[in-house]
């Protein structure tokens, strides 16, 4: 039988007030706990880190920062942190490229590999050593929604070690989904599709042949090659899982068009924010997009030649002021995905805001020294009522950013993780962030 | 036999001690300086037989919709993202995984639904539409015949469409199973005895000559065993760069090595919208043919980088100008003036895709040279320095202004070799037009810049081609370039022996034609990884 999701919910006479929408959420409904606030994730990138003057408070009300001031109407929810380092152990970096793999995962990219040749560093390297937090947290909750994790992208570009944050393992990264209407794609086009049920009738047919063709292949394949195509068969199973009719019955958002380039981050937050809100996953990330190498113009903030990544590298006030105008605009989107978070009801009472931690991340401190003794990270939203808001000043103590990652855990519920990465050096999460249990 | 080889510099470093506020100055401890730093003798007398450690590789984007387009005859989006890895897209880390697998299946979908209802309905498939389907399509997606198993695998799902829909059903859930096989999307090579088997040779030979998959000839010739030999290899190899599709090929080379993409880079280039859109995309297509036919036609590298007879393409003509000495329409071709134009670095397309928007940049344009044809390039500036210049002040040329920003030593030894190389480009501007002045003043297109142990001064681009076409280490670099293309891993030590050999060919009439047979036929390219090693 042919079924419009959308119609079943106006059969259904629903709304999406939260009283109402709660009971559809299937999610709850799995938990069997309908009022069960269900903690998310949301990790947001934004490269090269920021302008310190032009960033930090000048007191305890952190909206006088120039940098941070669009955030102001959300002053209750937010939690900047001030003081978070990466490590560095590497005898020789090369920033960017080892850095930003190493905000997620905690862990060093592979120095002893030569798959990766950087000419104009006369050198090699490999990939991540280590597993991105998200793809762990995911790991841990076994999500019964249709997509495992859902990562988005702005200008990612291809795939290379100083460009890809999400490692569902060591050596095998996530690509983001840069286009907008490729993510639609991929998250919402079963909403509307009103042959949903033969499309999965065929597609499990056809997967389950695809599956046995890889499992008759991987004989012959070397061992490396076998890890590749195990990693593609449990892909083809997330997808399987997707099928599975316990998509959210909510109103899918319309397709968007791709716009291009930064017009597309509110895009793809607004995108985000559906999917979250519609439960077809619980942890998302947008990468805006890479660190090296970014030679991209920004017209609109006036830097005009040279790129965000030629820009960074300047230390006068002429690349301080552009560079400032840049993260600045980059906060406003921000402030619009949490004004639209908090304008979404999820569960009795409370909204999505609410229920969502939402971290804004960087692979830098400040762009023109390549300086990673303080990320300016940020949290955002309630986390299902473990976080805190307010001004952190952690400058005195310096902890890794493992901090963070283990945060992340502890606000998705599970607990046991203390320390993350292979090269963390302490245990517990950001000091400070988490009202206790 | 023993070879001069180009002894690989040891990692350098431009390190800046002190920093002072404005843009590029302070102190380098040690200068970077492009170009060898001594000969290392190289005996190649039992040269290693070790093959490429070429893991199996998933198509990129782009061979996977020539291989839809060839076989299938449809055109389909992949939207994947490839590995960028050693300047020339390859997918040897990863597969697919499940946002990227979902691509797949949908790019199967949509070209499954678009040719079931014509196969189903052809007379052919009155009689086992299955069968009709696999020996049409089935080697040519896959690149080498199915095995019983195989057969079988796609047969029983054809069953399941037919019992739900009938043959178009059937038709249209085989296709998108074998549109999403690993067999389609990956590179799978077997090997036997030491040494690939012949339809892993064809599909080496196909997805870098041709930019696509093997046609019936060649799986034939891979079933007749012609592809076993390194001779045989050669012979066909040869037979697959007349081909027009060769063409195809060598795009994604050229567009790759000389960095062509920045053409399409609409926010970094919005300029190029006052040329018609034609113009552009002859700008980016003119050095591909360019390329082509310096090959098909027996040039070596020095006509590779001096020859000045091109394709006649009249979206170029306002580009050239009075650059044009004589148009041969029967033969489609231009003699360009060779006092202003010579080589590939001189077409319109090289110089625009390495411009700024509305200027010129030498040090982009020596920058190039340096990685792409001396395969030596400068490291990355500096902490607390902005490589980009400063608002022009009135009247300066661009390189006025180069000189001055750049005078201090921490930028000195890295934008000595860049601009130094650069400059010799100044009578070209951003679109590639010739041009006698810059801001009201005569070009100065003389170039100065020490390479190695040597010294050299040319005025102008033609100088400076025909310079770097004598050089020995050009040679090595243009032969690295064609192996990290056409095997998509960074050459080792192993491989030193074939590019001495396929430098000694570009050296020689017809040396670009035969430093590909010469690759295609070596132990790098015909073996397994893991097999053979150094002697």
């Amino acid at each position: 039988m042919k079924r419009s999701r959308r119609s079943f919910l106006r059969a259904a006479g629903a709304t999406t007030a939260a009283g109402a929408a709660a009971s559809l959420f299937p999610w709850l409904r799995a938990a069997g706990q309908p009022t069960a606030r269900v903690p998310k994730l949301a990790i947001l990138y934004f490269p090269h880190g920021t302008i310190w003057d032009r960033w930090r408070p000048s007191a305890g009300d952190w909206t006088d920062s120039y940098i941070l001031s669009p955030l102001a109407p959300h002053r209750d929810r937010v939690a900047v942190i001030d003081g978070l380092r990466i490590a560095d152990q590497y005898a020789h970096r090369v920033p960017h490229t080892f850095d930003s793999p190493m905000v997620l995962t905690g862990s060093p990219i592979d120095t002893t590999s030569t798959e990766y040749y950087r000419e104009d560093h006369d050198t090699y390297y490999g990939w991540n050593t280590g597993t991105s937090i998200d793809q762990t947290i995911a790991d841990r909750l076994a999500p019964t929604t249709p997509f495992r994790t859902l990562e988005l992208g702005v200008a990612c570009g291809g795939a290379h070690p100083g460009g890809r944050l999400i490692y569902r393992g060591p050596r095998v990264w996530r690509d983001p989904i840069d286009q907008p209407q490729r993510a639609w794609d991929q998250v919402f086009a079963g909403f509307e599709n009103p042959e949903r049920d033969q499309d999965a009738l065929r597609r499990r047919s056809v997967l389950d042949a695809v599956l046995s063709d890889l499992e008759a292949i991987k004989p012959r394949l070397s061992a490396a090659d076998r890890l590749k195509l195990d990693a593609h068969a449990t892909g083809l199973r997330e997808i399987e899982q997707s099928f599975a009719d316990v998509g959210a019955l909510c109103e899918a958002p319309a397709r968007p068009l791709n716009a291009g380039l930064e017009l597309d981050i509110d895009t793809q937050l607004g995108l985000m924010a559906s999917a979250l809100a519609c439960g077809q996953t619980r942890i998302a990330s947008l990468q805006v997009r890479r660190a090296e190498n970014d030679g991209s113009p920004y017209p609109w903030v006036g830097i005009t030649t040279g790129g965000h990544h030629l820009t960074s590298h300047g230390r006068t006030n002429v690349e301080f002021d552009l560079l400032a105008e840049l993260y600045r605009w980059y906060m406003a989107r921000v402030a619009g995905f949490l004004a639209r978070l908090a304008a979404t009801p999820d569960g009795d009472g409370y909204t999505l805001l609410d229920n969502t931690m939402v971290c804004v991340v960087s692979e830098l401190g400040i762009g023109w020294n390549h300086n990673q003794d303080n990320i300016p990270f940020l949290v955002a939203g309630g986390g299902a009522g473990r976080l805190r808001s307010g001004y952190l000043d952690l400058r005195a103590s310096a902890p890794l950013h493992n901090r963070l990652l283990v945060s992340m855990a502890n606000v998705m519920g599970i607990e046991d993780i203390q320390s993350y990465g292979s090269w963390d050096d302490a245990a517990g999460p950001v000091p400070g962030l988490l009202n206790p249990l | 036999m023993l070879y001069d080889g180009v002894m690989r510099s040891p990692q350098r470093w431009a390190l800046v001690l002190g920093l002072a506020l404005l843009g590029c100055v302070g102190t380098v401890e040690e200068p970077w300086r492009p170009g060898p730093e001594g000969r290392v003798e190289l005996d190649c007398s039992e040269p290693s037989q070790a093959g490429a450690p070429v893991p199996t590789r998933r198509l990129t984007a782009r061979q996977l919709e020539a291989t839809v387009r060839d076989v299938l005859g449809v055109e389909v989006d992949y939207p994947l993202a490839d590995e960028e890895l050693i300047g020339y897209r390859a997918n040897v880390t990863t597969g697919l995984d499940a946002t990227t697998a979902r691509d797949v299946m949908s790019a199967s979908e949509a070209v499954s639904v678009q040719l079931a209802g014509t196969l189903a309905a052809s007379p052919e498939c009155a009689s086992g539409c299955a069968d009709h389907v696999l020996d049409t399509f089935g080697a040519r997606l896959f690149r080498r015949p199915l095995d019983a198993d195989t057969r079988a695998r796609f047969a029983a799902l054809y069953d399941l469409g037919f019992a739900e829909g009938g043959a178009e059903e059937g038709v249209r859930w085989m296709l998108e199973g074998m549109l999403q096989s690993p067999r389609f999307v990956y590179q799978v090579e077997l090997a036997s005895g030491g040494d690939l088997d012949g339809y892993s040779r064809a599909s080496r030979l196909s997805y870098a000559l041709w930019g696509g998959p093997p046609d019936e000839a060649l799986l034939a010739d891979a079933e007749a065993g012609a592809l076993d030999t390194p001779e045989g290899m050669r012979e066909v190899a040869a037979r697959m760069i007349d081909d027009a599709r060769f063409e195809r090929g060598i795009e994604d080379f050229v567009v790759q090595w000389l960095e062509l993409e920045a053409l399409e880079d609409a926010l970094s280039r919005p300029d190029l919208q006052e040329l018609d859109a034609a113009a552009v995309a002859a700008l980016r297509h003119e050095p591909v043919s360019f390329v082509a036919h310096r090959i098909q036609e027996g040039g070596g590298l020095h006509d590779l980088l001096t020859s000045a007879t091109t394709v006649d393409d009249p979206a170029l003509q306002a580009i050239y100008g009075d650059d044009i000495l004589l148009v041969d329409v029967a033969e489609g071709r231009v003699d360009l003036d060779p006092a202003r134009r010579g080589g590939v670095l001189t077409l319109p397309g090289v110089m625009a895709a390495l411009a700024h928007a509305h200027e010129t940049s030498p040090s982009l344009r020596g920058r190039a040279v340096l990685a792409n044809l001396l395969c030596d390039p400068p490291p990355p500036p500096p902490a607390g320095v902005v490589p980009s210049l400063p608002p022009a002040s009135e009247g300066a040329t661009t390189r006025e202004r180069l000189e001055e920003h750049f005078a201090s030593d921490a930028c000195r030894s890295c934008h000595a070799a860049m601009d130094g190389i650069g400059f010799a480009f100044e009578h070209f501007d951003h679109f590639g037009r010739w041009r006698e002045l810059d801001r009201g003043h005569p070009v100065d297109a003389t170039s100065d810049f020490r390479l190695g142990t040597s010294r050299v001064s040319v005025d102008g681009a033609v100088e400076l081609s025909a310079a770097l076409a004598d050089r020995r280490e050009v040679a090595e670099c243009v032969a690295r370039q064609w192996s990290r293309f056409g095997s998509g891993v960074v050459e080792s030590s192993e491989l030193d022996c074939t590019i001495a050999a396929m430098a000694d060919a570009l050296e020689a009439d017809g040396g670009l034609r035969e430093m590909i047979l010469t690759y295609v036929s070596s132990p790098w390219f015909l073996k397994p990884a893991d097999v053979g090693g150094a002697p």
